[in-house]
């Protein structure tokens, strides 16, 4: 690669890698793997950096690529189980930290959601890309971010119950 | 819509803190990418070699073998196309050398010639000369061919059409336009096998009839998660969530072992795979058997395109990737390997029939 695009590469990683770590960490749940899956993607990205004739396109391609190696690596190892489907504790009483007990059973409900359900809630409320930006990013048709989506958004009332301010309700409706 | 999923994930995201990436390390890995990628393709098909002597010698209408200075290739595993590669604008080929005229920048082997990019140029090699047959991408040229036939193909550069040349005819035909495509998109003319053209378009992978002009999906539904490698004898080779599927139909196919590279090369026959990686490695495909041939020696070595159904070609450093290549050829029945050149080149002068430039 010409040291000119090593440069613009080296620019945009020192740029853009904080961001891109925390929405791998947010579809992997563990840093260290989201370390890694940053390192595979960012590698993807530069092996593709001279081709990216619009560099305004690398962090999409870096989203893309580690979107779908997370899906790839989590298929491939199996780590895409259910873990759980019991009931979360009992929500307890009303308190101060109400909304931090909230927030971790979300957080372990989200973590229980199989990758590919994950990877849509976070790119669609995360980055709050659009279901058209989120397909792109997954490489899936639109209608399957749609369903993806609502199936994580049921799973997680069934977890959670229906609180209106804690869930989106109008992803629910999935129209194909 | 309530903004509490996103505000629990915004603020999940900031409990943790990352190193900024190891850029060096990370440079590192990626050229050595670059240069595997480089020696045998991301779709590989284009290093595949001559199916045999009889199908050549039947399509180039020459008994004695196949037409316009191709090696002949017997069925006899003793007996292998030669080793060829170019420095600069020299083809060499079984210890001749020929002045192409053009900077060769990628080219690929089929039985009645070659095929090469040359600045944005696509030639085709004639008994008495060299001739022009298209245009290509100036940066990133690809070729793909069936080594065993006559037919070499490209994605012609402005009007992006998926090309088809027979070196046999002199035909170039137009066989679809390339959907308009973004930086991220997956769209590659990826193999020709027998009649059969294979491109991967970001809604899946198409095989396309040559004869007919009918394509079929090969994976309805797919996406970027299945990736076509190869094809041999009607044999794809996959690369999908689980690595490497080999089998005659998406459908049929089933993983190769534990075989993670995303790039590798099938005989002629199908009978065996080799995937792009650090040191050699060879697999029976139906029994998923380890069939590697000893090589010691080399700190890298990789198989880039099979000689014959026995026979592969392998490119190998000895201490690292600022040495001259050295090319061998293995052969699998024997479990020998044989140096053929010892210093081919270094990158980016150097090139193999591959279909993509070395080196990136």
């Amino acid at each position: 690669m010409a040291q000119r695009d090593k440069a613009e590469f080296a620019e945009f990683v020192t740029a853009r890698s904080a961001a891109l770590h925390r929405a791998a960490y947010l579809m992997v749940g563990d840093v260290a793997l989201a370390q890694d899956l940053v390192q595979e993607a960012l590698t993807k990205t530069y092996v593709a950096w001279p081709r990216l004739r619009d560099k305004g396109n690398a962090e999409a391609y870096t989203r893309k690529a580690i979107t779908t190696t997370a899906i790839s690596w989590f298929r491939r190892k199996r780590w895409s189980h259910e873990r759980s489907t019991e009931s979360p504790p009992d929500q307890g009483t009303p308190g101060h930290d109400d909304s931090v007990t909230q927030s971790a059973w979300l957080w372990e409900a989200l973590l229980d959601l199989p990758v590919r359900q994950r990877a849509a809630v976070v790119l669609r409320y995360y980055e709050d890309l659009t279901e058209a930006q989120t397909a792109d990013a997954m490489g899936c048709a639109v209608g399957t971010v749609k369903s993806q989506v609502s199936a994580a958004l049921t799973k997680l009332r069934e977890r959670l119950g229906d609180d209106p301010d804690l869930l989106p309700l109008n992803d629910l409706v999935v129209n194909r | 819509m309530t903004e509490k999923l996103k505000t629990l994930l915004h603020d999940r995201a900031e409990t943790v803190d990352f190193d900024v990436p190891d850029l060096d390390a990370l440079v590192r890995a990626g050229d050595r990418r670059i240069r595997r990628r480089g020696l045998v393709g991301l779709t590989s098909v284009a290093a595949v070699a001559v199916v045999g002597a009889l199908a050549a010698g039947s399509l180039t209408g020459d008994g004695s073998g196949p037409g316009r200075g191709q090696t002949p290739v017997a069925n006899d595993p003793g007996t292998h196309a030669a080793i060829a590669w170019t420095t600069g604008s020299v083809l060499h080929e079984g210890g001749t050398t020929r002045d192409l005229g053009h900077p060769v920048d990628a080219f690929v082997r089929t039985a009645a010639g070659y095929v090469f990019a040359s600045k944005g140029d696509v030639y085709e090699t004639t008994p008495t000369g060299v001739q022009r047959i298209g245009e290509i991408d100036l940066r990133h040229p690809h070729l793909v061919s069936d080594p065993g036939g006559t037919l070499a193909g490209w994605v012609q550069r402005g009007t992006r059409e998926y090309v088809v040349h027979d070196l046999a005819t002199d035909v170039t035909s137009v066989e679809r336009v390339a959907p308009q495509t973004d930086d991220t998109s997956m769209s590659q003319f990826v193999a020709i096998d027998g009649s059969t053209a294979y491109w991967h378009e970001d809604d899946g992978i198409a095989a396309h009839d040559l004869a007919t002009g009918r394509s079929t999906a090969l994976d309805p539904g797919g996406s970027v998660q299945n990736w076509l490698i190869d094809v041999r004898d009607g044999v794809l080779a996959l690369y999908g969530d689980d690595g490497v599927r080999v089998g005659r139909s998406y459908d049929a196919s089933r993983p190769l072992g534990e075989v993670m590279p995303s790039s590798g090369v099938l005989s002629p026959d199908a009978t065996y795979y080799a995937p792009d990686d650090e040191t050699l490695s060879v697999l029976d495909v139906a029994s998923g058997r380890d069939v590697t041939p000893a090589l010691d020696g080399y700190f890298f070595s990789t198989g880039y395109e099979w000689l014959s159904r026995d026979t592969i070609a392998v490119i190998a450093l000895e201490r690292s990737e600022d040495d001259p290549l050295t090319l061998l050829t293995c052969t699998i029945s024997t479990g020998d390997c044989t140096v053929a050149v010892d210093a081919a080149g270094s990158y980016p002068h150097v090139q193999l029939p591959v279909g993509d430039p070395l080196g990136g």
